[in-house]
């Protein structure tokens, strides 16, 4: 599991497409990034905040299937 | 800005340090304990030591200090300094533990063996990362301690110098692991104490938010306020408490506002942020350039197996990210408590107040001298542990790949190798304090963006194709780590030079998008145009 690099690149892509999405939503499209959901979240907040348990999920999946 | 409490603070952070440092000095009997711990430290350990060593002043008090003054535009920043160790993990940690010996030059040369000009190339790259990387941290080191302790800059600059020399001269990387893991406790316990205190005087992460939607970005205020209406609302900063600072934040926010309603909140991005090429580029040189960090690659070789690397850095992920986490959400509130303060020092002229100073102030304001001591000692460990982690990279790369295997061939006694190895981590720590000195006053803290541009497009790309890639060459290892060197430092030299294009090609805030792309194609180019693949073999044994 997780041990060639179609297994490894399974993994990778979709978390660059995330973090060069978030990279483009602040560089491109910032009214987007400045509209609030509630109270002082706004959008690029939001997903400034969910990198981290995105984060955090694809180290431990990639752990999981590593052992 | 003179506090007891703080100076015996950072007092104590420097004796510890010099305390492991001895203790390690004791046990280093060869030159593998030297150059890699013997291999013995436990993964936690690593955890932990390759958390302050990435975590340096500019992350310990920059990245709050920068959401604090120009808002949502810098929470990227963290965001991407932390997403890449997602590469680190997946593609190097283990990897590199599996294959190296001392430098990352060895990772390299486990595959072609007796690659001395494959050697020299990544000892070259190592010492400009390193050189490039570790210059700003003095000069920040020295800008800092004379703000927080009101020392004289270049006694800052040769004390933290001078200690970190020790420490490498001491135990090379045992020492620097186990002063790190101490280090990164005091940092990391620091900002979460900040975060905490902060989360209690507003009432919850939701109220910081909340309150930061009623507050400008602080930069931003700056051309509504004048000096005069700054400073009837500054808050004095030896009588702060929470409330005063922000109520009279608040009130100065709102005649703010009132000039211009459609002004940007704290929370929100638009007026720092940069285009999207230049977004692209730093995001690819931050995510690939973190992997490519020779003090971040060498602690892998401290552990006893391969998977005590991954677990190692999977800690690191864990700990980075609750940091950054934490560090995001001081900045909104300092931005917000301390927004008139901020202004404040803006509109008089103390801008490096006004950047580094607000986790410091905010200890002051939620905890008294205690927390503004214990947050100026934050400071200075994220200061000595990355000044420490870069310095041994430097240090093992030219005695081992320089004098031991390219000057003396593999000659060298282990004795020999000890002595050159302490007498080098004297030369690079001399240097190191030379060009604090010399620099001083200068804003050079684009070498550092200089140095993940050249780590992504020199290290990254080449030990990606090495370590994935069967068709790899000899020769495509050396084009593609010196067409990835030179391509970077050709568009940091036009960017330092004030150049805006080359012909119709823009030069960007980082050489990224063109040097990592370049540094691909020469890497498969030269590889299908050549034969030696290396060791039969090689790269089977490793992911077997």
């Amino acid at each position: 599991m997780a041990r060639n690099g179609k297994d490894v690149l399974k993994l990778i892509v979709p978390y660059l497409v995330v973090y060069f999405g978030m990279a483009i939503l602040f560089g491109a499209f910032k009214d987007i990034a400045g509209t609030p959901i509630a109270g002082g979240l706004t959008v690029g907040l939001a997903y400034a905040l969910l990198m981290f348990p995105i984060t955090w999920g694809t180290v431990l999946l990639y752990n999981y299937l590593r052992r | 800005m003179f506090s007891v409490v703080a100076l015996i603070m950072i007092i104590i952070v420097a004796l510890v340090t010099m305390g492991i440092a001895w203790w390690s000095y004791k046990r280093v009997r060869s030159i593998q304990d030297f150059y890699a711990a013997g291999r013995s430290v436990p993964w936690i350990l690593i955890a932990w030591a390759l958390t302050s060593n990435y975590l340096s002043a500019a992350s310990f008090l920059g990245v709050a200090g920068g959401i604090s003054n120009f808002g949502l535009d810098r929470v990227w920043d963290p965001i991407g300094y932390f997403a890449g160790w997602v590469l680190v993990l997946i593609v190097a940690a283990e990897y590199v533990r599996k294959v190296g010996k001392f430098t990352v030059a060895d990772i390299l040369n486990e595959r072609f063996k007796g690659a001395q000009e494959l050697r020299a190339l990544a000892m070259i790259a190592t010492v400009i990362i390193s050189t490039f990387y570790m210059i700003p941290q003095m000069i920040g080191a020295g800008s800092l301690m004379s703000l927080l302790l009101n020392w004289p800059y270049p006694v800052a600059v040769v004390v933290i110098g001078a200690l970190v020399v020790l420490v490498v001269m001491l135990g090379g990387i045992r020492s620097t692991v186990y002063s790190q893991v101490f280090q990164a406790l005091v940092l990391w316990t620091a900002m979460l104490l900040i975060f905490i205190a902060y989360l209690i005087a507003f009432g919850g992460p939701g109220a910081i938010l909340d309150k930061a939607y009623e507050v400008p970005p602080p930069a931003l205020a700056t051309k509504y306020v004048n000096e005069q209406l700054a400073k009837q609302y500054m808050p004095d900063i030896n009588t702060i408490n929470f409330h005063m600072a922000l109520q009279k934040s608040l009130e100065l926010a709102k005649i703010t506002l009132e000039k211009d309603p459609e002004l940007i909140r704290l929370v929100q991005p638009g007026a720092f942020a940069r285009d999207v090429w230049n977004q692209l580029s730093l995001a690819l040189g931050i995510i690939l350039g973190t992997m490519g960090l020779p003090h971040i690659l060498i602690y892998f070789y401290t552990v006893p197996k391969p998977e005590d690397a991954r677990k190692g850095t999977i800690g690191a992920i864990f700990n980075i990210g609750g940091f950054y986490l934490f560090s995001i959400f001081v900045g909104f509130a300092a931005g917000t408590a301390l927004f008139s303060l901020i202004v404040g020092w803006l509109a008089t002229g103390y801008t490096p107040w006004a950047k580094n100073m607000p986790v410091v102030m905010s200890g002051k304001m939620l905890g008294g001298e205690l927390l503004m001591g214990l947050a100026a000692a934050g400071a200075f460990a994220a200061i000595l542990s990355t000044v420490g982690g870069l310095m041994v990279a430097a240090t093992n790369s030219v005695a081992h790949d320089l004098y031991a295997n390219i000057i003396r061939k593999g000659k060298a006694s282990e004795e020999e190798q000890l002595l050159v190895a302490r007498i080098v981590a004297a030369i690079v720590g001399t240097i190191a304090i030379i060009g604090g000195l010399l620099l001083k006053g200068f804003d050079v803290s684009y070498l550092v963006v200089l140095a993940f541009g050249i780590a992504a497009s020199s290290f990254a790309t080449t030990l990606i194709m090495n370590l994935w890639w069967k068709r790899f060459t000899r020769a495509g290892a050396i084009a593609s780590m010196l067409v990835g060197l030179v391509v970077a430092v050709l568009f940091v030299l036009l960017r330092l030079g004030g150049v805006k294009a080359l012909g119709p090609i823009p030069v960007l805030v980082q050489p990224a998008l063109y040097s990592v792309p370049a540094s691909f194609a020469a890497g498969i180019i030269v590889s299908y145009l050549t034969k030696d693949t290396g060791e039969e073999g090689f790269l089977e044994s490793i992911h077997a």
